[in-house]
């Protein structure tokens, strides 16, 4: 997973021709234009997970890739192309020459598929989305089968996330990777702002209480991204330190990894806690309270346990 | 000469089941929503857009009909479009030129072949909320000479573009503009400063809200009046260099492959008209006892409802022929179109006289809304190509040589 929250600059090389630069800013207001007010309407049958009514005018709804039209989709990668061809986290020129109004349409899932989750404002404009992709093994495998496919944060990284995770009840169909973690960059600053990534953290613990085959999360991120958050809500953290990703130059997301290694996003795996269904009431409970302090509770509350386990 | 084949495997009384269910939903919107709402938006100020209608026909899919489906496109092709094209005229045609205005102006993208372009526009068709376009070509003086290819170095006083740096900037004012008011970005034609028209012509995808755009007045219309027909005012507009469509100069290719896309839906339309009028008629006849038997037992009136009804079966037919060329044949043609408009338009206007002559005071009377019809009926004789601009475009098919038809080939 390459978390950001868009905060961070592009290094000024990275911001390409001045027709690319127009074509980033043109698929910023296009994207920003939209609206998807049906969206929730159009989910085959009820989301793993939905957040509303919490006071902040945010809805957040969790389902798979198969519950959801085509054009819905294309609406959700076209957000996700758009906030990180302005993060500088995705190669503009290359977006720009492929002329993508949209990351491309993943292939038909082989293994597991895909769960996403997108935060909506009232009038139905994307603002928030989280990926969770499962394993692309057909069937599944134990987690130390040297056979296994590897997750995309483990193939970047080219590093073996999972075997330590190996136990007799567990295999590959109960591991999924947190990807794309990403906020609207163009989300003015204020409170609605502030609860987009715990709208999507609430609502990925919410489909961990769902699918109880979710057992092991693997990514990578910044720390000052959803490592943060994923350690202040419960996961007990492994980091890999040290890695040296690299995607090819065809990937969107090559880019990404040559950033200072200060900004490089860090793999990591992680065990769902037991306690899964608590952290989630307790999360949605300190979310839903709103006022100025909520965010501080969040982090007190949370962030105590964390500390302990830490 | 023109040789006229016959078509192989055409088979108008089915369609693809996708085309069929597009036909399905939009026939009962526009028999829902759109019919009981059409004399209310006719009878409103000349300057009122229902956007609700407007909406609701947009999440059906109108608005990206004619888009492919990676752009979230419906994927019916011009046969599907132009069902849905005389379902929504049968039920107000204003209603419908809302949509065919959008996708005329969607035509240069989809024509210009540059995905880069077309990755900067059409997606916005894409939301839920429905986005509108508008295709911006006649200005103050030069009208009709931009519809004939030949007549196009003629025109003058037309909407100039000058090429600086990494942009175009644009100075002009075009008139009676379906969806100028309301639409987000406009294909507009205008000619290189200082080139010849034919030479010079080009198109730009311009934003419609670009500083230097002014929308001005709404044209009072005498019908079609669920539409509107504005003003656009372009004063030193700078546009970026790639929103040209093809390049400068190509915008007369790009013209004539448009109108001849978007004939077969104007004749689908007109079509419509005169189907609206004529279904009022059959049910009138078959009610109204004058003379001790029903109407449609007259021999007059029978005769002139199965001229009627003849007309409409035959302008469907000829819309049908020219939009499955038009789904198969690149470039577009030119006869079978122009041939289709030529006649639907003439049908609609007469269709709807006769169903006014058959009503009597009650077609004569606005209440009952064939009056509407009368009006809307010589909508499509002005837009898209006049009868006098169609008759030029068939007989130069008529005349066309084997060796200009290849010609025209290698100049393509």
């Amino acid at each position: 997973m390459t978390t950001t929250t868009a905060r961070h600059e592009a290094p000024e090389e990275r911001v390409g021709s001045p027709a690319t630069a127009r074509y980033v800013h043109d698929l910023a207001r296009l994207h920003g234009s939209l609206r998807y007010g049906g969206l929730e309407d159009a989910i085959l049958g009820a989301p793993l997970a939905r957040i509303d009514g919490l006071g902040d005018g945010l809805t957040t709804l969790s389902f798979w890739e198969w519950q959801l039209p085509e054009r819905y989709m294309l609406a959700i990668l076209g957000f996700r192309l758009a906030q990180f061809l302005q993060t500088g986290l995705m190669d503009r020129e290359l977006a720009h020459r492929l002329a993508l109004f949209h990351e491309p349409l993943p292939a038909p899932a082989r293994g597991v598929g895909t769960v996403h989750t997108v935060t909506l404002t009232g009038d139905g404009r994307i603002v928030g989305y989280l990926g969770l992709v499962g394993s692309p093994d057909p069937e599944p495998l134990p987690l130390d089968s040297p056979v296994r496919l590897g997750l995309p944060v483990e193939v970047a990284h080219r590093v073996d996330l999972l075997s330590e995770y190996a136990a007799p009840d567990r295999t590959t169909h109960n591991a999924f990777e947190i990807k794309r973690f990403v906020r609207d960059h163009q989300l003015p600053r204020g409170e609605q702002r502030n609860r987009v990534p715990w709208h999507l953290m609430l609502a990925c613990l919410k489909v961990g209480v769902a699918l109880d085959e979710i057992q092991v999360i693997v990514g990578d991120a910044g720390e000052r991204g959803a490592l943060r958050h994923l350690r202040l809500v419960g996961f007990d953290l492994k980091v890999v330190e040290g890695t040296t990703p690299w995607l090819p130059r065809s990937e969107l997301m090559w880019i990404s990894y040559e950033l200072p290694v200060e900004k490089r996003a860090k793999p990591f795996a992680a065990l769902v806690p037991a306690n899964l269904p608590e952290l989630a009431a307790m999360l949605e409970t300190m979310v839903a309270g709103g006022g100025a302090g909520w965010r501080q509770a969040v982090v007190s509350s949370l962030g105590g346990p964390a500390r302990m386990r830490g | 000469m023109l040789t006229i084949e016959r078509p192989a495997e055409l088979n108008f009384d089915t369609f693809p089941p996708e085309v069929q269910r597009f036909r399905d939903r939009v026939r009962e919107y526009a028999r829902k929503v759109v019919a009981p709402r059409a004399l209310e938006l006719d009878q409103e100020a000349h300057d009122h857009f229902a956007w609700d209608v407007v909406h609701q026909g947009h999440r059906l899919g109108l608005t990206r009909a004619v888009l492919p489906k990676e752009f979230g496109g419906m994927g019916v092709g011009l046969v599907g479009v132009t069902l849905a094209m005389e379902e929504l005229a049968a039920a107000c045609p204003g209603v419908a030129l809302v949509f065919g205005a959008t996708m005329l102006a969607q035509g240069p993208i989809l024509l210009s072949g540059d995905p880069q372009l077309q990755a900067r526009f059409l997606p916005l068709f894409g939301g839920d909320d429905a986005i509108l376009a508008c295709n911006a070509i006649c200005d103050q003086e030069a009208g009709l000479d931009l519809v004939v290819p030949q007549n196009v170095r003629h025109a003058y006083g037309m909407t100039t573009i000058r090429r600086d740096g990494d942009e175009y900037v644009l100075n002009g004012h075009k008139r009676v503009i379906t969806n100028a008011t309301v639409a987000n970005f406009a294909s507009v034609f205008g000619t290189m400063e200082g080139v010849r028209p034919d030479e010079g012509l080009t198109c730009l995808i311009v934003p419609l809200d670009s500083p230097g755009v002014t929308r001005g007045p709404v044209a009072d219309k005498m019908g079609y009046r669920a539409c509107l027909g504005g003003e656009l005012l372009f004063e030193d507009v700078r546009v970026p260099a790639e929103n040209v469509v093809g390049g400068e100069g190509d915008g007369l290719s790009i013209l004539v492959a448009q109108g001849n896309m978007a004939r077969p839906s104007v004749a689908a339309i007109s079509t419509g008209v005169a189907r609206h009028a004529l279904e009022t008629a059959i049910e009138f006849c078959g009610q109204r006892v004058q003379g001790g038997a029903l109407l449609r037992e007259h021999q007059m009136t029978a005769r002139k409802l199965a001229e009627m009804t003849a007309k409409v079966d035959a302008a469907r037919l000829l819309y049908l022929r020219a939009a499955d060329k038009v789904d198969n044949s690149l470039p577009p043609p030119e006869y079978e179109p122009a041939v289709a408009k030529l006649f639907a338009d003439q049908v609609a206007i007469e269709v709807a006289g006769d169903a006014v002559g058959l009503l009597g005071s009650r077609g004569f009377i606005r209440e009952y809304g064939l009056e509407k019809v009368l009006r809307d009926s010589y909508g499509a004789r002005i837009y898209e190509g006049t009868p006098e601009a169609l008759a030029l475009a068939i007989t130069d098919c008529l005349y066309r040589t084997d060796d200009e038809e290849g010609d025209d080939d290698d100049d393509r």
